[in-house]
């Protein structure tokens, strides 16, 4: 064990110091020290070199619009959060009374700081008022689904209202409603209903957090943009929160690949998938971006190859011609998929197929390791078929790894632009269209010359992660 | 199994077999498409863009070796100064932590640890102006000791979990022959800790190996710029002949390839036990 060192024998042992000292220094000065200057730069207009004034919060109204807005509903997301968190409230009427009164009180003080202090009409105040309402009425409903242990199976009713709120957001923010209709039911429909199944309904938390986080994007979303701030930062996480959307229908083949693999009745075959699996991983990511990069070009590509070998592409023109795309595909023209604005978001959703990410397929077998081969045998006597088997004895198992998995990658995506850096430079493709948080932030420290506003940019995604982090830390836990 | 009769039980295992295959298949998909491709010269791949195709054109890999390989050298020299350093620095780091509880132990340790709950994503304007402050920009040793000090903390929880572990009595013994901190460590901890370091070292070596955003802001020089931003930067060109491209990406892919023939076991184990620290 360690050896306990009081201030008393500091005196002839103080030279230990100096083992972890060049670390601290290290990490101090390129680690810390960025993110300070970064929380303080946040504040300034700065342009990384010779001006530098202090502008108070300058950028981040710049970026966020009316915050009171912003400042309300996470005053209120507080409360809302304590008041879900209770547990020596026993009373759902109290809960549901206070969670309400809470809503339109703080609605009520946006609505009137908005009429005071920022010079708005009524009518608009009043505006603000109904969005408040709505928007903590979401955040209401998605912190009942994240806390509340009694009744588990009735409050997914309580989804549906649930339900219109995010397809008026989607809506609201230039999609047309069939499109935002899809995403919800497709979630819907997905996370509600088989998940819940999945888990034979011990636990139907994995799915109430999971809604819990999409209402909760969506809701903050929804602020954003209806706060006006910058258009192109909001706009920017609708990309990433699509983006997550389609992210996680792409965590399955992971799942189904490890679940496969684990099945296998050979040790050494097991072994050897898992080494194979492994190789993608050691070919270079720039690689493997610019391979992609090359299957989607649009006459040497050979992405638009398969589509026409396969006769793909001609369902795709006849769906245009059905549905009145505007000829994104034509007969006779390949369809440019990574300069097209329409295209380019599939494209990216596309990419990567089939999405095996190795991290993930190895950690879901580390994960299933713990099954006993007895269990399968119990299972087999009993009858159940290969479906069953992996909704009653794999999932339960993995599902921590994959509520794990998903916040990582939720993170991860709010994060990214590097990809996006590579292949469209700093404009963010075709019409700006995949402009996302991080990519703005750094088109505005190293080509706009407006450092502070990049810092403003990264303290809210910091800000974002943050909260995810600590939503993943104190709700998901981890029980091995 | 044992009751299922066995004919049923062969085709399951098939089915199991066969679905992975399809999976593998399309995964190693763009890997065949740039080795095909890696050999032909841009009439041949208009021509035939699925198969293997005679004569194939090694002349591209002597192209594409003179392209990128002065991009691998840089980054090796960058991965190698660097996971060295890094070594130097964490098995002390952790060793401290490991072994003694001096007064500020708990604060220096969250001082580590709440950096990994920090997301690091506003860094990079702020750390930038500081390396052009410090005059490290265009130079490898900005690439480095950013990539040090950013494997400092992971390395330090695992490394500190593993000399925990190590006996007491050795350190002991080592102290009444008159052993010093330093020699404890080096003669100790370094020799036994070879398969946790080898696999550390793997993962820091794919992260510098892919990494770009850093590089591309603080690297100018074409001749210093490490693989990834070297890559781009030869896709972006015009007059694309895809054959050396490929077979550029292809050289590119191989000084991974041999480290992980060399290193299979712990490579598995090290994914996978980092996989499961995520």
């Amino acid at each position: 064990m360690a050896k306990i060192i009081g201030y008393s024998k500091l005196k002839h042992y103080w030279k230990v110091y100096f083992f972890v000292i060049p670390s601290v220094l290290l990490v101090g000065v390129f680690s810390y020290y960025p993110a300070l200057s970064a929380m303080y730069h946040a504040f300034f207009r700065w342009n990384g070199e010779d001006i530098n004034t202090f502008v108070g919060d300058l950028n981040f109204r710049r970026l966020m619009g009316n915050y009171w807005l912003w400042i309300f509903t996470f005053a209120l997301f507080a409360l809302v959060l304590f008041y879900a968190r209770k547990n020596d409230i026993k009373s759902n009427l109290f809960r549901l009374i206070a969670g309400i009164g809470s809503m339109i009180a703080g609605a009520g003080a946006i609505a009137i700081n908005g009429w005071a202090y920022i010079d708005m009409t009524r009518e608009a105040a009043g505006k603000h008022f109904g969005f408040a309402l709505l928007v903590w009425g979401t955040l209401l409903l998605a912190f009942k689904f994240f806390i509340s242990d009694e009744n588990k199976n009735k409050w997914i009713y309580m989804l549906i209202p649930l339900d219109f709120i995010a397809a008026a957001f989607i809506h609201a923010t230039g999609f047309s409603s069939v499109f935002a209709w899809m995403i919800v039911m497709l979630f819907n429909g997905f996370f509600m209903w088989i998940l819940p199944y999945a888990e034979n309904l011990p636990h139907i938390e994995g799915a109430r957090t999971l809604q819990s986080f999409i209402a909760l994007g969506i809701c903050f979303w929804g602020l954003g943009k209806h706060a006006g701030g910058d258009p192109v930062l909001w706009s920017g996480f609708t990309i990433v929160f699509i983006l997550v959307l389609f992210n996680i229908p792409k965590m399955i083949p992971s799942i189904a690949t490890a679940v496969v693999v684990h099945r296998l009745k050979s040790e050494k075959f097991n072994y050897f998938y898992k080494v194979l699996f492994v190789i993608p991983m050691i070919i270079p990511g720039m690689v493997y971006l610019l391979l992609w990069k090359f299957f989607f070009e649009p006459n040497v590509g050979i992405f638009n190859k398969v589509l026409i070998y396969t006769k793909i592409m001609d369902v795709l023109i006849y769906l245009d011609h059905l549905l009145g795309w505007g000829g994104i595909f034509k007969a006779g023209t390949m369809p440019v998929w990574l300069g097209n604005e329409h295209l380019v978001l599939p494209a990216f959703i596309l990419w990567g197929f089939p999405w095996v990410g190795v991290t993930g397929v190895l950690i879901y077998l580390a994960g299933l390791q713990g099954i006993s081969t007895s269990v399968y045998e119990a299972a087999d006597i009993d009858g159940a078929n290969a479906f069953e088997k992996f909704f009653h004895i794999e999932l339960p198992l993995i599902l921590t790894q994959i509520r794990i998995n998903m916040v990582l990658m939720i993170i991860g995506t709010l994060q990214t632009y590097g990809f996006i850096l590579i292949l469209f430079g700093e404009s963010g493709g075709p019409n700006g269209k995949l402009m996302v948080p991080g990519l703005l932030m750094f088109a505005q420290a190293f080509s706009g010359g407006q450092a502070g506003y990049a810092c403003a940019i990264g303290l809210i995604l910091f800000f974002f992660i943050l909260l995810l982090t600590e939503l993943n830390n104190r709700y998901i836990r981890v029980d091995k | 199994m044992k009751l299922g009769c066995k004919t049923k039980s062969i085709f399951s295992e098939l089915s199991k077999h066969l679905f992975i295959f399809l999976i593998l298949a399309m995964s190693f998909f763009p890997f065949y498409v740039m080795l095909t491709i890696s050999g032909k010269t841009n009439a041949q791949f208009a021509g035939n863009p699925w198969t293997f195709m005679m004569p194939f054109h090694w002349e591209n890999f002597t192209v594409a070796w003179n392209m990128v390989s002065g991009y691998i050298f840089n980054t090796i020299f960058i991965c190698v100064t660097s996971i060295i350093l890094t070594f130097g620095l964490t098995l002390n780091a952790a060793f401290f932590f490991a072994r003694y509880r001096m007064p500020g132990h708990k604060a220096l340790w969250y001082f580590f640890l709440i950096l990994m709950l920090m997301p690091g994503i506003a860094n990079l304007i702020p750390l930038f102006m500081l390396l052009k402050n410090l005059n490290l920009l265009n130079t490898f040793w900005a690439l480095i000791i950013v990539d040090t000090a950013g494997a400092q903390v992971v390395q330090i929880y695992i490394l500190r979990n593993f000399i925990e572990e190590i006996p007491q009595d050795l350190f002991d013994a080592a102290e009444v022959d008159g052993a010093t901190l330093l020699q404890q460590v080096y003669n100790i901890v370094l020799p036994m800790s070879g398969s946790i370091l080898s696999t550390l070292g793997i993962l820091q070596f794919i992260s510098i190996w892919n990494s770009y955003i850093l590089p591309l802001v603080v690297i100018r020089d074409d001749n210093m710029l490490p693989l990834a931003v070297g890559l781009v930067r030869m896709d972006s060109e015009y007059v694309k002949n895809w054959g050396q491209l490929m077979a550029g990406y292809t050289i590119s892919s191989i000084p991974m390839i041999i480290i992980f023939i060399f290193t299979m076991r712990l490579f598995v184990k090290g994914l996978s036990s980092a996989a499961v620290k995520g």
